[in-house]
């Protein structure tokens, strides 16, 4: 779907191009390649705006994580902590440095919100970031890892110069959007959420003592007419937004939307990122706009600052996106591509088994509640001991690893090493787990004869995950 | 006037539908069934059973008609009706600290060093200067064990008044207390909350627990608070469950009440933390749902 921009041609077919109108027609249908295209200039006002926000919102992320004396809850605490396969060499830095981690990656934020070394900036953010997501798997939050793919996306594309930008980081940060959007609403599309409407109504029938809409919200019909336009809303508000007419009305609703999960649920600044963030599927030069409405409703005379930007088309003229950056650009594709739709070539069904589940966008799908023991057999004596997780997991951790079949296994070789330690052999660990998920009566959901302390971190979950009943 | 049409067709619709929905139980409902009356009730049975076990104590100190069996019977009546109440230990039971006071696991070392002390005994002493572990029913219950002396029977008078006065402050907080909990849906779904999470406390407590007489009223009394006893117009939670649920709630309540054995419990445990707190969105835990705190 075109821009809004993108229909407008230039005015009087002159030389001169308003670099907040966006490429002209004649541009935009240039017969050229792909990476000509993708570096056409457009106005770089919602690039900036997009850069800002993404900024703000990781200083605030990363402040409120001090705040909140998450780096000691979360980093240094625990004794041990639930490492993804292969990454177990993954560790948190003693207390000084973890803490100057997460204060530079708010100076990285404020270097990015502030377009200086952008690039660099956004490089360092985001390896910074990813270590720090990857130091313990129970801190694993969808859009933990959009952040990082977006600072990936920062640190890839073309910068603005002259007002402009290469039109391939508009594209790419609306395409990294998109794609959450849309496969969050293609994860939707399965019985639980489109006829049982679960595990929504199970969520807003916790909800009654909400004001005004509280009373309602336990019966049947508002948990799932809510899914239903919750996956309508996701699989298709990327067109709204990028067909003009409709994108007020489109961003009012996604306000309004993102809003109300936040009222609802606890989910952190999941709303905030994509509040602020989606307006990049806005003209490029929406920014200029709003502050000429601005101006006119205040009836106050443009600044430099806010006035159009008018620049020379030979400062504006087509620079074919570099090798590196377009190979980079259609490696994120892949991967953006591949990542969600994985599960379809895994056993079993990743709503009950989670193989597939991560970095997929498989948001708020699940409703679980489980129970979990472990039995460690001493091989030496043949004598059983029936643990629970917290043995080795704080309780964060293992409210985490119990209801995400991974987190048994990787809590299962935790438990092995303990008692290893403890006792100086090797030991068996079984899981005796049960999980109630979506509204359907508890079923054992782990082998109860499998030697989880033997197993593969890269197992498949089918080969310890019990079918689905 | 046209723009307001579907505007009004909505609302209409939204309307019907409310109109139309069944009338599913409320929480603040379904709680106020049992905390407005019943459970006050139960907290003055006890503080009736404790009133009972001070009259015997005193009965038997004083030489008259009493008997050691008077007061062992009464302290197992009033670790009944206590332990009875078990899923309802919180709110005025956490704010006094009553499980730390009624009956904790006592030392039989700790209470024969205060019995020669020699200093005074009394309920403020033994609340105010002693701890869990020699007071409250099971410091009776170990002292009635060897020979009774004047100063055992100064110590087992003060421990059932010290039992006794925290049972009348009980019933008299609860009284006040319980119709809040289902005043409205938040206070409902806290005090829900609770009393699951204290029932599966005492479940987990009930695996070393090697008197039956509190292994029975300890079921029992989870079975009421989840399911009713078939007698009272509460039903406990039961109502907020699906049949389904309720039904496998009920029967394995009977079977852990018939035989508390470990693999009984261990039903009950897994019925109460998968399909009681998923269905009733308990502690809703978001596997999946990029909550991040």
């Amino acid at each position: 779907m075109p821009t809004a921009t993108a229909e407008r041609p230039g005015p009087n077919g002159s030389d001169l191009v308003d670099a907040t109108a966006g490429p002209t027609l004649r541009q935009a249908r240039a017969p050229t390649g792909w990476r000509e295209q993708l570096g056409r200039p457009v106005p770089s006002a919602s690039y900036v705006a997009f850069r800002w926000a993404f900024g703000a919102l990781v200083v605030i992320g990363q402040v409120r994580f001090l705040a909140r004396g998450w780096v000691e809850e979360f980093y240094l605490a625990p004794d041990v902590h639930l490492t993804y396969p292969g990454l177990e060499w993954v560790r948190p830095l003693p207390a000084p440095a973890m803490y100057a981690v997460v204060l530079g990656l708010a100076g990285l934020g404020v270097a990015i919100a502030a377009g200086w070394r952008t690039r660099v900036a956004a490089a360092m953010f985001a390896i910074a970031f990813t270590y720090t997501e990857l130091i313990d798997a129970a801190l694993y939050l969808n859009h933990y890892w959009f952040i990082s793919l977006a600072a990936v996306v920062l640190a890839v594309v073309p910068t603005p110069r002259e007002g402009a930008v290469a039109w391939v980081s508009v594209l790419a940060m609306r395409g990294q959007l998109a794609v959450v959007y849309v496969f969050a609403g293609l994860a939707k599309l399965n019985e639980d959420w489109l006829l049982r409407g679960e595990p929504l109504s199970t969520w807003l029938a916790a909800r009654t003592d909400r004001p005004l809409i509280g009373p309602i919200l336990d019966e049947p019909f508002v948990g799932l007419g809510l899914s239903w336009a919750g996956a309508l809303f996701d699989l298709t508000i990327v067109g709204w937004l990028l067909w003009r007419r409709s994108r007020p009305i489109a961003y009012i609703a996604l306000v309004v939307f993102h809003v109300a999960t936040a009222a609802l649920f606890q989910i952190g600044m999941f709303p905030a990122v994509m509040i602020l963030l989606t307006p990049i599927f806005f003209s490029p030069s929406w920014p200029h706009e709003l502050a000429r409405r601005v101006r006119s409703v205040l009836a106050v005379e443009p600044t430099t600052s806010l006035a159009p930007v008018t620049v020379e088309p030979a400062r504006t003229k087509r620079r074919p996106v570099g090798r590196v950056v377009f190979g980079v650009f259609v490696a994120m594709a892949a991967l953006n591509l591949m990542l969600p739709l994985r599960h379809y070539v895994a056993e079993g069904n990743v709503r009950w088994n989670d193989d597939g589940y991560l970095l997929s966008w498989r948001v708020m799908l699940t409703e679980r509640a489980s129970h979990v023991r472990f039995n460690v057999t001493d091989t030496l004596t043949g004598a059983t001991e029936r643990v629970a997780a917290e043995t080795v997991l704080t309780d964060w951790q293992a409210a985490s690893a119990v209801v995400r079949a991974d987190l048994i296994l990787a809590t299962g070789h935790l438990i092995a090493a303990h008692y290893r330690d403890r006792l100086g052999r090797d030991v068996e660990v079984r899981a005796d787990a049960f999980v109630a998920w979506n509204g359907r009566l508890a079923a054992r959901w782990v082998d109860p004869t499998v030697n989880l302390a033997a197993l593969s971190r890269f197992a498949p979950a089918s080969a310890y995950v019990l079918d689905r009943p | 006037m046209t723009r307001s049409r579907p505007m009004l067709l909505i609302g209409a619709l939204v309307l019907g539908a409310v109109a139309c929905s069944d009338d599913a139980p409320r929480r603040g409902g379904t709680v106020a069934a049992m905390t407005d009356g019943v459970v006050p009730a139960d907290w003055s049975v006890f503080a009736e059973q404790a009133r009972a076990l001070d009259v015997a104590t005193e009965q038997l100190c004083a030489g008259g008609n009493g008997e050691v069996a008077d007061v062992s019977s009464a302290v197992a009546s009033s670790r009944d009706a206590w332990t009875y109440l078990n899923p309802w230990w919180f709110g005025p039971v956490m704010d006094r600290r009553s499980r730390f006071v009624v009956d904790s696991d006592v030392e039989r070392a700790e209470i024969e060093e205060l019995l020669d002390n020699g200093e005074p005994i009394d309920a403020a002493a033994l609340r105010d200067l002693y701890g869990a572990d020699q007071r409250g029913l099971g410091a009776i219950d170990s002292v009635l064990s060897a020979t009774l002396d004047e100063r055992a029977c100064e110590f087992v008078l003060a421990n059932a008044e010290l039992v006794r006065i925290e049972a009348d402050a009980l019933a008299g907080d609860w009284a006040d207390y319980g119709p809040m909990l289902g005043a409205d849906d938040a206070a409902a779904n806290e005090a829900i909350e609770l009393m699951v999470n204290e029932s599966l406390f005492a479940l987990a407590a009930l695996r070393n627990e090697t008197d039956a007489a509190v292994a029975d009223a300890t079921l029992r009394g989870i079975e009421w608070a989840m399911v009713g006893d078939g007698t009272d117009t509460a039903a406990g939670i039961a109502p907020l469950l699906d049949d389904d649920v309720a039904v496998q709630l009920a029967e394995r309540l009977t079977a852990a009440i018939e035989d508390p054995s470990d693999a009984n419990l261990m039903d009950v445990e897994v019925t109460i933390t998968t399909n009681v707190v998923s269905a009733l969105g308990l502690a809703v835990q978001f596997s999946d749902a990029d909550g991040d705190g």
